[in-house]
């Protein structure tokens, strides 16, 4: 799941760097797509928790993600944005719960029930803000965008500034989300997942209740989520049922597959990727989604390990002093998706 | 029929156990005690639901009838998780191991899963649980495999998969151990050395060993349960066993 050579780590740096420094040369609209970016790298790293890490997939991560922002919406008055430090633990929180319970319902089936189970949830959710009035219906609403304040004092920004700013609050966000999510996989915890995405019949036999295990990861997944949809109603400051239907978790789980299904770094490559190539195949063609489904296509067929299976040519790498010996990584793609 | 050696109480106990299948009785009626430190073969042709009674031991199947008493306590139908954790180990027929993993981390899992840690322990780094790294060696030093701890499960030999299958069952610490045939395509010189291990296994667990190699089966076993079509033929002594008449005739052949 984490880089395994130098390279992988120096990448990381880079990459790191790179998104860092993203406003200073990139104009405006850019820092805005960029920002669009890391909350969708933030939703496929929540959903690789349950995917990558312990062979869970669901269709029903949007929902998380969509609950989040609405909740952002209810709990803010029309007339003034509350504070960020009020706003993302209410988001989690209801994400979270959420979670929980549509997780310990569903996490009793396994494999394409799952799948479906997930999926049912997850349009339960959309056509209870779809068909209702809660949230301005099918239309949408708008909100009072959370501000960065604490504790009375509040950060005033110029228009011009504002964008700046939530994409280094989303980009610290996704940087500590990240970290949290490798320390976890290198945890006891973590470890648990992963034998239970190899083998969970072997998990229970060997005295692990797989049950609490896959029930956690998919409570703290929902809640990673709700982190992506609070930033989403802080940078958009609008919600429509769009974010709460099986499109969005769909979504995550091709940047996923973009980007790599058995690394930590795949689903933010695969979002920024995503995201990069929706842009380019608007500004091309009027047919978006067909190229971009069609370059997808091609990445997953060509690069079996997504994106961050990418390396550079042997030859050039042996050039440099530091050079490795690169293990082959021992892979497991028939026992990765299997269950139980 | 007289009972094993030791008077004492039995630490696992199946009274009257049965499973069907929709119409076919895969186990019926079969009632048997395992005590500590004593070696307890069951043989029987196949098909005859010796692996059955195994699965329905560890909580894989739950009984249509009958009562499994583990303590004196009734654990029939328990997940096999808990029946792990109360101390019920066993190791699978068809190696069963979480192949991508490193042979050490199979093993330091299965530590780790009997080791009751409190939630929040769980979120230290694996790297740093000391403990639970040494009773995982302490297991793959026992079956002879602490030579091969870092490398990946899944390739393996098979005599080696099936020595690691019994690392993990031993890491759980288990006090009785079901083994469904352990010696299942072990090489000749591996076979010799698990001989030993289960000689003195035998001694720390109660240990039900499901096994076809008759000659090993009559030099390590204390008491025998014969088995034809999920119900038990003859118990007793492994002498007694090769002299029933009726033994010889449904199962042992020409054999004994």
């Amino acid at each position: 799941m984490l880089p395994e050579t130098k390279y992988g780590w120096m990448g990381l740096v880079l990459g790191a760097a790179a998104l860092a420094a993203l406003p200073l040369f990139a104009p405006p609209y850019y820092v805005e797509l960029g920002t669009y970016a890391v909350i969708a790298a933030m939703l496929a790293l929540s959903l690789q928790l349950l995917v990558g890490c312990t062979g869970l997939v669901s269709l029903g991560h949007g929902a998380f993600y969509g609950l989040a922002a609405y909740a952002v919406y209810l709990v803010t008055p029309e007339s003034k944005g509350l504070s960020i430090f009020v706003t993302l633990p209410i988001a989690v929180l209801v994400a979270g719960l959420a979670a929980l319970v549509v997780g310990a319902l569903s996490l009793r089936t396994r494999g394409f029930f799952f799948l479906m189970v997930t999926l049912a949830f997850g349009q339960m959710v959309f056509f209870l803000f779809h068909d209702t009035k809660i949230g301005g219906g099918a239309d949408g609403a708008f909100l009072a965008r959370p501000t960065l304040s604490f504790l009375g004092y509040e950060l005033t920004l110029t228009r011009r500034q504002r964008p700046i700013a939530i994409y280094y609050v989303g980009l610290m966000q996704m940087v500590l989300m990240y970290s949290g999510l490798a320390f976890l996989l290198r945890s006891l915890f973590g470890r648990v997942l992963e034998g239970i995405r190899v083998n969970e019949h072997r998990m229970q036999a060997i005295g692990y209740n797989t049950y609490r295990y896959k029930l956690a990861a998919f409570v703290i997944a929902g809640m990673l989520a709700g982190v992506a949809g609070h930033m989403w109603a802080m940078h958009r400051g609008f919600v429509n049922p769009e974010l709460v239907g099986w499109h969005r978790s769909a979504e995550a789980l091709l940047m996923i597959l973009l980007g790599g299904l058995h690394t930590l770094h795949g689903p933010i490559l695969g979002a920024l990727a995503y995201t990069g190539l929706g842009e380019l195949a608007q500004s091309l063609t009027e047919r978006k989604l067909l190229v971009q489904g069609l370059v997808i296509l091609a990445v997953v067929l060509v690069l079996p390990r997504g994106l961050s299976g990418l390396r550079f040519p042997r030859d050039w790498r042996r050039k440099l002093p530091f050079a490795s010996e690169e293990k082959p990584v021992p892979e497991a793609p028939a026992e990765s998706l299997r269950h139980g | 029929m007289a009972e094993p050696r030791n008077a004492s109480a039995p630490l696992l106990a199946a009274k009257g156990l049965g499973r069907n299948f929709g119409g076919l009785a895969a186990v019926r009626d079969v009632s048997l005690s395992l005590y500590p430190g004593a070696l307890h073969a069951v043989i029987g042709p196949n098909g005859a639901g010796k692996s059955t009674l195994v699965n329905l031991l560890s909580g894989h199947l739950v009984p249509t009838a009958g009562s499994i008493l583990f303590e004196g306590r009734d654990v029939a139908g328990e997940p096999p998780w808990r029946m792990t954790r109360l101390g019920i180990g066993r190791s699978f027929q068809r190696t069963n191991l979480l192949s991508s993993l490193t042979v050490l981390e199979n093993v330091r899992l299965a530590a780790q899963a009997v080791a009751a840690l409190p939630s929040l322990r769980l979120l230290r780094p694996a790297s740093r649980e000391k403990e639970l790294v040494a009773a995982a060696y302490e297991a793959l030093e026992r079956v002879g495999l602490a030579g091969a701890a870092n490398r990946q499960s899944g390739l393996l030999s098979h005599g080696e998969q099936r020595q690691l299958e019994i690392a993990m069952t031993l890491a759980t610490r288990p006090r009785v151990l079901l083994l469904d045939e352990p010696l299942a395509g072990m090489g000749p010189e591996e076979s010799e050395r698990f001989t030993h291990l289960l000689k003195d296994l035998a001694r720390e667990h109660a240990v039900l060993l499901i096994e076809h190699d008759m000659d090993f089966v009559f030099a390590v076993a204390d008491w025998m349960t014969v088995m034809v079509d999920g119900t038990v033929l003859a118990e007793g002594l492994p002498t007694d066993v090769r002299a029933n008449p009726e033994v010889q005739r449904a199962y042992l052949g020409g054999h004994a």
